[in-house]
């Protein structure tokens, strides 16, 4: 094995030996000591995975994807599993993205959470996080996959739960978990499906497989991915299993960032875009993908039009920027998505920062509505939170101009003008409510009274570096209008095979169409940015008074479409009337009737009648005899 | 007729001679303050030993009584497992007991019974051989349910599991009575020579292969013959109903995968439809039920229905990888079962009472590894990776899809993804709710078991990682067969 | 001749235990019931000796007659349970239980009934006539099922201990 074979390992290893270090030991650290442990422990895989990342950007293109097998993990005659990492371009970018992200908020995390009684318990569930992550990314089949998929599914539900004295906290919680159930249900069928039909889960042989003349039903791969995209849907909050992040954001500000904005819940984009190979060839679920993605951008970004609450705002535009991933994807545009991801990571971590830093300022105080004048106040912070803003809205020069761009050119070259049409509608809203949470939260008049605690360094530090990078990363998106991106010359060889096809297309259309759309996108982008943002701060009375007049239309946004009353309906409500059926009928009446009963039961001999007296012994006879009955009778139309 | 002296071959018997023998021994023994170490020390001595000799006997194919007990290595392996159990069992007895004052002699006898009831059962290849095992065991266990019989609970639970397991008892023996009339011998080699000749009557052998699940679906406690199971459970002391969860369940699958794999080529429709109706119903009405339970002895009880129903599946393709993937399944559950009654044991030492799993409110903070501990095990009876559970599942899957049975598989996926939310209502009582300080300290000395819970626990993650080394040992006791 | 003899035999006995057995689940008071349980076992031993098994009849006759039902009429003596109001009840369970049972009864009595008539049954049980005296009965019992002999003594063993630990426990109560 070589030498960066080896260091493969120490990337998820070091998170883990600050799990146990903090888990096992922490009771007698003192603070700081906890932090430095937590905070090393993403700190040292990050130089390493930079490290790595210079020497594959190096190596020649064939050489690219470094793997490791530690062993084999489970080998029957039908399908044998390594437990193996592979640090290809694809996961590379991954993998940075979340030590490099993780690396800040953990930093911040520590001034963050300072008085906070489980600060041990915060950073061994982080910690914890990032292990599950990058076991998540770096797994080289899906069973491994779904190893990390659980993991940080754990930790998220932890960690929304984390102030679990607050009821809604646990409820947030428990409705993750179950949301992301339904989304782990088609990953596991899927997996099987994938198992009985490859007879591997290796991503490797899976795309050999693939590629070649492989004679397996068209039917069965769409299922396979069909299923597979599911777990996507579940975790990366897509419509309409997206009700879940909303009310994620109960957990602390950190972990909104981190695990709800940067990296988690991008999760299901890495994914598909993994078994983008599988996709490929199921064009079908190409399309339902792009269909899902937009219908999630535009519904979110409306919703969170209507939000009022500085962090279900930057929820329902994650949602939103998801959706905008998975247009990609669906549009077989899978560079442009992850360049999305990594550059929505980054500022979008940045705004949750910078939401986490106003809340600390102003003491817990969470409405924008409450706020107003900001940018007075807090300076670095407004000015970070605005360049993020700038970023989400898709603004040029910013990251997120270019990432926004490829995307929505990609998603008019393979389905039309109209699509294309409301994609755009989708980013304009976006742009419609960066400026008002701006406007109304940093801008117009101060609309809360009290001191102001001013953030230390520590918390504006990683505020600049994120905001830095925000505007940075653009570079990668260049040179523009061509398939040869920077970002996607260092994804190298991930996707040649599959986007040729793509390739070739641009560079037989026009680039003219293509420019013109995207300036002309922009001029209406920063229009719409800079109204919004004037209505809002200086003409606050006057859209207080439109939106009173359509008060309907506010609640309608605000409660999310009304989605939970809707799952409340088709949902919960059924599922509680079974299981209060099946408590009463089998559980209460026939069950639990007398163990409950027994302890009234005055004399020792009154055990042994009571059971022969409840009636309870008769129903349990008949249901064996019954059992038996039905079986026999059964039998006897089974005789030859 | 003349006599002709049987070919004893007493090698073959001799771990349950030793158990016989300690087990009598032990009932000379009167320790009523319940103090002594040394009564259950024989007891698990006597486990470990005969544990020691079952393995020597590898490979061999021993067989004693004129081949009504064979030791191959599939009856090794599950006795194996059997010991394994047993070994906990006890030293969860030992803690239980310290704080009643009662005498134990009898009590570690009757587990030693138990074992070897159980071990003929396994090795016992004619059919009445495995009944008077089964009735061994069940009578030890009648007696150890309803051992304290100041206990109303206890006393209810005893009658009603006596009664019931007599009942099923007799369907078992009709069942025997229908495999000796279709075939004039209750050997169940006899079967695949009858076969071979097809000098059996159909009728009568399916009909045999219907009641003779019947019997060992009530003592794996499967839908629709689980009735007893959460009442007794619930009333027994917590360190029988461990065994009692776990043990049975064993040595009836052995019986029944030895049954299956010996008339599916005549009965496949019976059995497997059988199976296949026990499965389904035990997976579902298990984890509905267990949903809104709200007494944690109760809620394992009806999650073991519905790790039953899991377990079916693997007897659904038998001869292919079914076999191995149930015994897989048995022994991991046996890791994550008794490793979750062991806590089970531990909280209730303060309470003494019917354990809810609401008294478990924020013992993670007072009790940070053995809540750790019980969080794998919930964990891994769920079936997430990277625990062994996860694994037990994922191969028990992966066959039954192979064999053709996908809409099984569809609804063990629902039910799984259903089970979660009762195994993880534990975990999060434990981590997130305010503490109740009706359990916040655990009095006694309990080096012993906490050291065992965290041998199951790393063993519930060690095989979750590897567990290669087991799937081997179990092809290699299969290829025997 | 004999065969008509027989024939009636059958019949009676077949009658009788029937008729008994009903007796058993319908006698409102226990001790009829036992008394009916009595007269099902007697018919059962006069089975045996039709089938030429008269030892069988005989132990029949000294365990169930002598020992089981003795020690059943002593329980009900001494518990007296009709005044604890263990009586048969009529609720959904009991109609319930008859339906599943007659129902099966039907079942079973009806493969029964087709598998007898199959040449194949005569054929597998044919190697199965045995003469069964004592002398055979003991040979079989030590050679071919020993193994069972020793485990039903174990059986014994346990059921003692099982028992003595009950009462036992029942007498430190009163003390």
């Amino acid at each position: 094995m070589t030498m960066s074979g080896m260091s493969l390992y120490f990337l998820p290893l070091a998170p883990a030996l600050g799990v146990l270090i903090n888990g096992l030991a922490g009771k007698h650290f003192s603070r700081q000591m906890i932090a430095i442990v937590a905070v090393t422990a993403v700190g040292v895989p990050l130089l390493i995975a930079g490290w790595l990342c210079y020497q594959m950007i190096l190596a020649p293109a064939t050489t690219k994807a470094m793997t490791a097998t530690l062993y084999q993990w489970i080998s029957t005659t039908a399908v044998s599993i390594n437990i193996g990492l592979l640090l290809d371009p694809l996961s590379m970018v991954m993998v940075l993205v979340v030590l490099f992200i993780g690396f800040f908020i953990h930093i911040y995390s520590v001034v963050y959470m300072k008085e906070d009684p489980g600060f041990r318990r915060f950073f061994v569930y982080m910690n914890l996080f990032i292990f599950f992550m990058i076991i998540l990314v770096m797994a080289d089949n899906l069973a491994l996959m779904f190893v990390g998929w659980e993991g940080v599914g754990l930790c998220s539900y932890l960690l929304i739960g984390f102030r679990h004295e607050k009821k809604s906290a646990a409820d947030a919680g428990r409705k993750a978990f179950v949301v992301n159930r339904i989304g782990d249900f088609g990953f596991i069928l899927g997996i099987l499906l994938v198992i009985v039909t490859f007879h591997t889960v290796q991503f490797s042989e899976l795309s050999k497989i693939l590629a070649s003349h492989h004679g397996i039903s068209n039917l069965t791969l769409t299922i396979a991915a069909l299923l597979l995209f599911t777990g996507a849907m579940g975790k990366s909050a897509q419509f309409p299993l997206h009700v879940w992040l909303p009310d994620a954001m109960e957990g602390p500000t950190p972990v909104s960032a981190l695990i709800h904005a940067a990296t988690m819940v991008n999760a299901g984009v890495y994914f598909m875009c993994r078994m983008a190979p599988l996709l490929q060839q199921a064009p079908y679920v190409l399309t339902f993908i792009a269909v899902i993605g937009l219908i999630t951008a535009v519904y979110a970004a409306l919703s969170a039009l209507g939000q009022d609450d500085i962090k279900k705002v930057l929820a329902y535009s994650t949602i939103s920027q998801i959706g905008f991933m998975f247009i990609a994807v669906g549009s077989g545009i899978f560079t442009a998505g992850m360049f999305h991801l990594v550059t929505h990571g980054i500022f979008k971590g940045l705004l949750f920062l910078g939401a986490g830093a106003v809340m600390h300022a102003l003491h817990g105080e969470l409405n924008i509505y409450n706020m107003g004048d900001l940018s007075g106040h807090l300076k670095i912070v407004a000015a970070t939170f605005f360049i993020g803003l700038l970023a989400l809205a898709g603004i040029f020069p910013l990251s997120g101009f270019f990432s926004k761009d490829a995307i929505l050119w990609g998603a008019f070259e393979q389905y039309g003008s109209w699509y294309w049409l409301l994609a755009v509608v989708g980013a304009l809203i976006t742009a419609l409510y960066c400026g008002k949470l701006f406007g109304v939260a940093f801008l117009g008049k101060q609309n809360f009274s009290g001191t102001i605690h001013k953030p230390d360094a520590v918390i504006t530090m990683p505020l600049a570096v994120l905001a830095f990078c925000a505007v940075g990363t653009g570079v990668f998106g260049l040179p523009m209008f061509t398939p040869n991106t920077l970002f996607s010359r260092i994804m190298g060889s991930s996707f040649a095979p599959t986007e040729a096809g793509h390739a070739v297309a641009v560079a037989a259309g026009s680039h003219t169409l293509e420019i013109v759309l995207t300036v002309a996108v922009s001029i209406i982008v920063i229009t719409v940015f800079i109204i919004a943002l004037r209505i809002f701060s200086i003409h606050r009375d006057k859209a207080a008074l439109f939106s009173a007049s359509y008060r309907k239309t506010g609640e309608f946004l605000h409660a999310g479409f009304g989605m939970d009353g809707l799952y409340d309906l088709l949902w919960v409500r059924p599922y509680e009337w079974i299981a209060q059926i099946c408590h009463t009928v089998i559980d209460r009446i026939i069950i639990d009737g007398t163990v409950n009963g027994t302890g009234k039961m005055a004399n020792a001999t009154g055990g042994l009648f009571s059971a022969l007296h409840s009636g309870q012994l008769r129903y349990y006879a008949v249901s064996i005899l019954a059992g038996v009955f039905t079986f026999v009778s059964v039998t006897y139309f089974l005789i030859p | 007729m003349n006599f002709i002296a049987p070919n004893v071959n007493i090698i073959s018997v001799m771990p349950e001679i030793l158990l016989l023998l300690s087990g009598t021994a032990l009932l000379f023994f009167r320790n009523c303050a319940g103090q002594g170490k040394a009564i259950p020390g024989i007891a698990s001595a006597a486990i470990i030993l005969q544990g020691l000799m079952i393995p020597t006997l590898w490979g061999n194919n021993i067989a004693g009584f004129n081949s009504l007990i064979v030791r191959d290595n599939f009856s090794i392996l599950f006795q194996t497992m059997v010991g394994a159990t047993a070994l906990l069992a006890v030293a969860f007895s030992h803690y239980y007991l310290k704080q009643r004052k009662v005498s134990e002699g009898e009590y570690y006898a009757l587990i030693l019974y138990a074992v070897v009831g159980m071990n003929v059962m396994i090795a016992g290849r004619d059919l009445l051989v495995i009944f008077l095992g089964m009735e061994i065991l069940s009578l030890s266990l009648y007696v150890l349910v309803g051992f304290f019989r100041d206990i109303n609970e206890s006393m209810e639970a005893t009658v009603k599991y006596f009664l019931l397991g007599a009942f099923s008892s007799a369907l078992f023996l009709l069942g025997i009575a229908f495999f000796f009339g279709a075939l004039g011998a209750t050997g169940i080699d006899n079967v695949t020579t009858a076969i071979e000749q097809s000098g059996f009557n159909i009728m009568l052998l399916m009909m045999a292969a219907a009641l003779l699940c019947t019997g060992l679906g009530f003592k794996i406690a499967s839908v629709p013959f689980h009735m007893w199971a959460p009442d007794t459970y619930e009333g027994a002391p917590i360190s029988v109903a461990s065994l009692l969860s776990v043990a049975p369940k064993i040595a009836a699958f052995a019986v029944l995968l030895r049954i299956v794999l010996a008339v599916s080529p005549a009965t496949s429709q019976v059995t497997s439809y059988t199976i296949i109706a026990m499965a389904v119903a035990s997976m579902i009405i298990g984890n509905i039920t267990a949903l809104r339970q709200t007494g944690l002895i109760r809620m394992l009880a009806y999650s073991g229905i519905a790790q039953v129903g899991f377990m079916l599946i693997g007897l659904l393709s038998p001869e292919q990888e079914g076999g191995p993937a149930l015994m897989f399944y048995l022994s991991m559950y046996i890791l994550m079962n008794m490793g979750a009654f062991g806590v089970a044991i531990v909280f209730s030492m303060v309470e003494g009472k019917r354990l809810l799993i609401n008294d478990l409110s924020g013992i993670a903070a007072h009790r940070p590894f053995l809540s750790l501990a019980m969080s794998i095990f919930m964990i891994s009876l769920a079936g997430i990776p990277p625990t062994a559970g996860f694994f037990a599942k994922f191969y028990i899957f992966k066959t039954a899809i192979e064999a053709g049975y996908l809409w099984i598989v569809v609804v063990a996926v629902i039910m799984t993804v259903v089970s979660l939310y009762y195994y993880f209502r534990v975990i999060m009582v434990m981590y997130m709710s305010e503490a109740s300080d009706k359990l916040s300290t655990v009095s006694g000395d309990v080096t012993v078991i906490a050291v065992l819970l965290g041998v199951l626990a790393f063993a519930t993650i060690l095989f979750g990682i590897m567990p290669g080394s087991i799937i081997g040992i179990i092809s290699k006791a299969l290829a025997f067969m | 001749m004999e065969a008509i003899t027989q024939q009636i035999i059958f019949w009676i006995l077949g009658i009788t235990t029937i008729t008994a057995a009903i007796g058993v689940i319908a006698a409102s008071n226990t001790i009829n019931s036992v008394m009916s349980l009595l007269v099902v076992m007697l018919a059962a031993a006069g089975f045996y000796m039709l089938m030429g098994a008269p030892v069988v009849a005989l132990f029949q006759i000294i365990i169930y007659v002598g020992a089981v039902l003795v020690l059943f009429l002593f329980i009900i003596m001494l518990l007296n349970p009709d005044a604890t109001g263990l009586s048969m009840s009529r609720k959904l369970s009991v109609w319930m239980a008859g339906i599943v049972s007659v129902g099966m009864t039907v079942v079973i009595g009806w493969i029964f009934w087709q598998s007898a008539t199959q040449t194949n049954m005569q054929n597998v049980m044919k190697n199965h006539v045995c003469s069964c005296t004592i002398h055979d009965i003991s040979v079989v019992l030590f050679s071919r099922h020993l193994l069972i002999f020793e485990l039903t003594s174990l059986l014994l063993l346990v059921a003692a201990v099982g028992a003595l630990l009950m009462t036992k426990k029942t007498r430190e109560d009163r003390s």
